[in-house]
C-alpha cells in the first residue's frame, strides 16, 4: 500500500482580516491548515510583507547597513515609504511612532497624526501605525490619528488592554483595524479579542500580535504561542483566535547588539552587512513556520530572500534562482585562521566530549574576540561549562573525562541518583560513574 | 509503542539495582515508556522480557551518534510535533560539504577558520558540528587522504559521500576510528553499503526518491541488521522537501511507522545557488525536522544566525533558560561605577546587560538566583524580596569592589526598598525604571 501522510484532522479556520482600501486592499489569513502546511490544507492568502519606516531620522542609531538602502529618503517618512513600495516592493507599511515616546523626544499627538496622513496619502499600499507600547499615549496618539485619517482602513497598533477601549471606539468609529497586541500568552491573546469584541469590533478587523522576540533573544517564546494559537484556531475551534498574525521582526532583530557590531569588534560573526540581513532572515523564516501571516521587515535584501523564500514554499521548485544579498557596503575579510583555537584532537571516548573550555587555550591575544565579553556570564543550565568543578561527581567525572550532562541525559539521571546509587552498593563516586560511562 | 511505563515495570527484574542509572526500576519503566532511556541500560532483563520490550521500548525515532571526542553528538530520538508539547531533544547538526578534489592547504585553511566559528552563550558553546565529504572524481586515494585528514586533524565529525564501495572502504578504514556518518546506501548498491556500515559499525545514509522507496530501503537495511539509519527523501525543492520532513516526522511518532523511524538528512547546498539562499533553506530545516543540514560553506554571517535559532528552537521549554548568580562586569567598572541587581532569567539578564552597556556607562550588574524567574514573577513568588535581595547583596561581595554604597533596584520591584534598607542600613537603594529600555538614561541622569 502506498504510504500516506497520518492526516492532522483540522476542525477550524483563520478568518480573513482585509487592510487597506480600493485597489491597495489587502486581505489577510484565510488559512486552513498549519503554515505552508499545503499538502492537507490552503494558504488562499499567502504571508505577506510589511516593511517598517520610522517616523523621524534613525541614522544615528541604526547600523550602517540598514540606512544604506534608504539614505536618500531615511529624513522623509513619506519618500521612505514610496521607496519601499516602488523600489522594494513592499505589501505594506509600517509606520513606526518612535518619535511619540513619551521617555524619549515625546512628540505631540498632533504632530505624529501629521506624518501618518503623509505617509498614508504617499502609498497605495495597507498602512500600519505602530505605537511605542505605551498605553496612554498611544492611544492619545492612534485616536487622533484614526481621526484625521478617516475611511483609510489603517492597522492601529499596539492596541493592549490598557487602552484597547479608546483605540478600539475610535477604530470602529473611523473605519481602521486593529492590531491587538498580548504578552507571549495564549490565553491574553483570546482574552484581548474577546474584550474588543464585546466593544463591537468584529474578527475579521483584528490582527493579532502575539508579541516578537528577536533571534537569541527569546524567538522561542513567541515561536512556541504561536504555534499554539494556530493549534487553537485551527483544531480546537476556538473562534477568538481565528484572526491573522503579525510579528514585528526586524525592530527586534536589528536592536539586538550582535545586528550592530563591526568585523574589527567580531571576527567570527562575519560580514556585518550580511549578518544583520541573514539574522532578520531567518527569524522571518522561522516566525512564517510559526503562522505569522505578516512579517514586519527592515532591509530590502531580507525583503527579497523572505518574499523568494514565501514564493518557493507556496508554488514550489528550485531556489537555484535566488540571487545572494548585493552588498552596497565594503568588507575587509578577517583572518579567521590567526583566530582559530587549537582543535581538541582527544577522540578516545566517543560518548565522553571533554569540556569545551579546556580546548581552547593561548591564542587569544591574535585577535580581539568581543562577543566573548557576553560570555562572561559563564550561565547556568549546563554546569559542566564552568571553569571549575564544584562537586565531587564533577570532579571525577573531569578526572575520567565524562561528559556528566551527557549521561544524565542518556540515562535519565542526576547528581542525587548517583550518589544515591554509590552509597547503596558501597561504591565510590569514581567506581559508579566509571560503570554508568561505560569505562573499565 | 504503545506499553505504559507500568506494564513495562512488571517485565523489569524489579530488584532497583540502580545499575541503569535511575535508582529503581519503575522510574527506569517510565523512562523507557517515554522514550529517554534505552532496554540495554539493564543488564538484568530476562531474555524472554527483552524479546517482548524491545520492540515496544525502542524511542519513535532513533536516536544516532555520530563523531567522537568534542563534537560527538546524536541527531534524531525526537518525541513531539511541536516543542510546546514537550521539547526537542537533539538539535539539528550542521555541516559543510568539501569537494574530494579539493587541496590539501586549501582545505587546512578552510578546517581552522571553520574551527574558529564558535560562540559562547548562555554557558553553552554554539558551533557546527559537521564536514561532509564529497567523491567528485571516483579517486579513492584522494577520498581518503582528506577523509583522513579531517578525521585527525579537525574537531569535525564526517559525513562521507560517495556512490563508490571502493573510495567509501578507502574513507572508512582511515577515519572509522572518528564515527562518521556514509551517505548513501541507494536501490542500487544497499546490500554492498549495508555490508560495509555493518562491519564497520558506523551509522549510515539511505537515499531514495519517494517516501515508499524510502520505506522500502529502509526495511531491507533493516533486515540486514543495521539500526542506526539516517534518511534522505531525494527531494532538492524547499515545498517537497518541507512536505517529506512533516510526512516522516508525523509518520513515525503518530503511526508509528518504523520504518521511517530515523532522523533525516538534507542538502540546502544542492538546492541553492549561494549560501545566502541556503541560510534561509536551512532555518526552516532546524524548525522543521531535520536531523542534519548540509551548506556549501560555513561563514559567520550565516552560521551565526542558524546557531542562535537553533539554540532558540531546542532550548527546553519546561525549564528557563537561567544564568549564574555573581557580580557581572560590564564596561569595565571601577570603584565609582553603578551597581544595578536584577534575577537570573537569562532573557531578563541579556536586555537588562545589553541596555547597560549600550549606555557606554560601566557598570556592576548583580545577577541574583531566582530560579529562572523574571523580576515581576520573582518578586510576586516571593524571590526577589527585600530581606532575600539585601542579604545576597551583602554576601556577594561587591562592597569591596566598589567606594560608594548605593544599588539601583528594578521599577518593578521598587516596594521591597524598604525591606532591604532594614537589611542595609548604611546603603542607598535607589529605585530604577520599569522597562530596561530606560536604563540608558537613568544611568546618565544619575551621573
Amino acid at each position: 500500500m502506498a504510504f500516506e501522510i497520518p492526516g492532522q484532522p483540522y476542525s477550524g479556520e483563520i478568518g480573513e482580516t482585509t487592510v487597506g482600501t480600493g485597489s491597495g486592499a489587502v486581505k489577510l489569513g484565510g488559512e486552513n491548515s498549519y503554515p505552508f502546511h499545503l499538502f492537507e490544507g490552503k494558504m488562499p492568502n499567502p504571508p505577506k510583507i510589511a516593511m517598517e519606516i520610522w517616523d523621524y531620522d534613525p541614522s544615528e542609531e541604526w547600523p550602517a547597513a540598514a540606512v544604506e538602502p534608504f539614505k536618500d529618503v531615511i529624513s522623509s517618512p513619506d519618500a521612505w515609504a514610496k521607496k519601499c513600495v516602488d523600489e522594494y516592493g513592499a505589501d505594506m507599511i509600517v509606520l513606526q511612532l518612535k518619535s511619540t515616546d513619551p521617555n524619549g523626544m515625546d512628540r505631540g499627538a498632533e504632530e505624529a497624526a501629521e506624518v501618518a496622513k503623509k505617509v498614508s496619502d504617499a502609498v497605495d499600499v495597507p498602512l500600519i501605525l505602530w505605537g511605542t507600547a505605551n498605553n496612554q499615549k498611544d492611544e492619545e496618539v492612534l485616536k487622533k490619528i484614526s481621526e484625521l485619517c478617516e475611511g483609510k482602513n489603517l492597522s492601529l497598533g499596539p492596541v493592549e488592554e490598557g487602552n484597547h477601549k479608546g483605540v478600539g471606539a475610535s477604530a470602529l468609529g473611523y473605519g481602521h483595524c486593529i492590531v491587538s497586541s498580548s504578552p507571549i500568552d495564549v490565553n491574553l491573546a483570546k482574552q484581548l479579542n474577546i474584550l474588543l469584541g464585546n466593544l463591537g469590533v468584529p474578527l475579521d478587523k483584528i490582527i493579532i500580535d502575539p508579541t516578537t522576540g528577536g533571534l537569541g533573544y527569546g524567538m522561542e517564546y513567541s515561536y512556541s504561542v504561536m504555534e499554539r494559537i494556530g493549534m487553537a484556531a485551527l483544531t480546537q475551534e476556538d473562534e477568538k483566535l481565528q484572526a491573522p498574525m503579525i510579528n514585528n521582526v526586524g525592530n527586534e532583530v536589528w536592536k539586538c547588539k550582535e545586528a550592530g557590531l563591526g568585523i574589527e569588534d567580531a571576527p567570527t560573526l562575519g560580514d556585518p552587512e550580511k549578518r544583520p540581513i541573514l539574522m532578520e532572515s531567518v527569524a522571518a523564516v522561522c516566525y512564517l513556520m510559526a503562522g505569522s501571516d505578516v512579517v514586519i521587515l527592515r532591509h530590502p535584501e531580507t525583503v527579497r530572500m523572505t518574499r523568494a523564500f514565501i514564493d518557493l514554499m507556496i508554488k514550489g521548485g528550485m531556489a537555484s534562482d535566488v540571487q545572494e544579498i548585493s552588498k552596497r557596503l565594503e568588507v575587509k575579510e578577517a583572518d579567521l585562521v590567526s583566530m582559530s583555537p587549537e582543535p581538541n584532537l582527544d577522540f578516545g571516548e566517543p560518548e565522553a566530549a571533554p569540556k569545551p573550555k579546556a580546548a581552547r587555550p593561548e591564542k587569544k591575544e591574535a585577535a580581539p574576540k568581543p562577543e566573548k565579553k557576553e560570555e562572561k556570564p559563564a550561565p547556568e543550565p549546563q554546569k559542566k561549562v564552568e571553569a571549575e568543578p564544584v562537586s565531587e561527581i564533577e570532579a571525577v567525572a573531569k578526572k575520567l573525562g565524562i561528559n556528566l550532562e551527557e549521561l544524565f541525559k542518556r540515562v535519565g539521571c542526576d547528581e542525587e541518583d548517583i550518589e544515591h546509587t554509590a552509597k547503596k552498593h558501597g561504591l565510590t563516586i569514581e567506581q559508579t560513574l566509571k560503570k554508568l560511562g561505560g569505562i573499565k | 509503542m504503545g506499553l505504559t511505563g507500568i506494564q513495562i515495570f512488571k517485565m523489569l527484574p524489579k530488584t532497583n539495582c540502580g545499575e541503569c542509572g535511575v535508582p529503581t526500576c519503575l522510574a527506569f519503566a517510565m523512562n523507557l515508556a517515554s522514550g529517554k532511556a534505552e532496554l540495554d541500560a539493564c543488564p538484568y532483563v530476562s531474555d524472554e522480557a527483552r524479546e517482548q520490550l524491545a520492540e515496544a521500548s525502542a524511542p519513535p525515532i532513533r536516536p544516532v551518534a555520530i563523531g567522537a571526542g568534542t563534537r560527538a553528538f546524536k541527531v534524531g530520538g525526537e518525541t513531539v510535533l511541536f516543542r510546546h508539547e514537550k521539547t526537542f531533544y537533539n538539535p539539528t547538526a550542521l555541516a559543510a560539504m568539501v569537494p574530494s578534489d579539493m587541496d590539501s592547504d586549501a582545505l587546512d585553511t578552510k578546517l581552522k577558520e571553520w574551527n574558529a566559528l564558535q560562540y559562547e552563550r548562555v554557558g553553552l558553546n554554539l558551533r557546527p558540528e559537521l564536514v561532509a565529504l564529497k567523491d567528485v572524481n571516483g579517486d579513492s586515494g584522494a577520498f581518503a587522504a582528506l577523509a583522513k585528514k579531517i578525521a585527525e586533524e579537525s574537531e569535525f565529525g564526517l559525513v562521507l559521500v560517495s556512490d563508490n564501495l571502493d573510495a567509501m572502504k578507502a574513507a572508512v578504514d582511515v577515519c572509522a576510528f572518528k564515527k562518521p556518518l556514509l551517505y548513501t546506501a541507494t536501490a542500487d548498491n544497499a546490500e554492498d553499503m549495508g555490508n560495509l556500515a555493518k562491519e564497520a559499525s558506523l551509522p549510515l545514509a539511505v537515499k531514495a526518491d519517494t517516501i515508499d522507496d524510502l520505506i522500502a530501503l529502509s526495511d531491507k537495511l533493516a533486515g540486514m541488521g543495521l539500526k542506526d539509519l539516517v534518511l534522505d527523501s531525494g527531494s532538492r525543492e524547499i515545498r517537497q522537501l518541507f512536505e517529506d520532513q512533516v510526512a516522516i516526522r508525523r509518520a513515525a511518532l503518530k503511526a508509528g511507522n518504523k520504518s521511517l523511524g530515523f532522523p533525516t538528512i538534507t542538502f540546502p547546498c544542492e538546492m541553492a545557488g549561494n549560501l545566502d539562499a541556503e541560510t534561509l533553506i536551512a532555518s526552516l530545516l532546524i524548525a522543521k525536522y531535520a536531523g542534519i543540514v548540509i551548506l556549501s560553506d560555513f561563514k559567520g554571517e550565516s552560521m551565526f544566525p542558524l546557531l542562535l535559532e537553533r539554540l532558540n528552537i531546542f532550548t527546553d521549554p519546561q525549564r528557563p533558560m537561567t544564568v549564574t548568580e555573581g557580580i557581572y562586569e560590564i564596561g569595565g567598572p571601577d570603584e565609582n561605577s553603578p551597581i544595578l541587581v536584577t534575577t537570573n532569567f537569562s532573557l531578563t539578564y541579556f536586555i537588562v546587560s545589553g541596555e547597560i552597556e549600550g549606555s557606554r556607562i560601566p557598570s556592576w550588574l548583580l545577577i541574583m538566583d531566582t530560579e529562572g524567574l523574571s523580576v515581576m514573577t520573582a518578586w510576586a513568588a516571593g524571590k526577589f524580596s527585600g530581606d532575600v535581595v539585601g542579604s545576597f547583596v551583602k554576601k556577594c561581595g561587591i562592597a569591596d569592589k566598589v567606594a560608594h554604597k548605593k544599588i539601583i533596584i528594578p521599577g518593578y520591584a521598587a516596594s521591597i526598598s524598604g525591606e532591604m534598607e532594614e537589611e542595609l542600613p548604611d546603603w542607598e537603594i535607589m529605585i530604577g525604571p520599569r522597562d530596561a529600555s530606560l536604563i540608558p538614561k537613568f544611568l546618565k541622569d544619575m551621573g
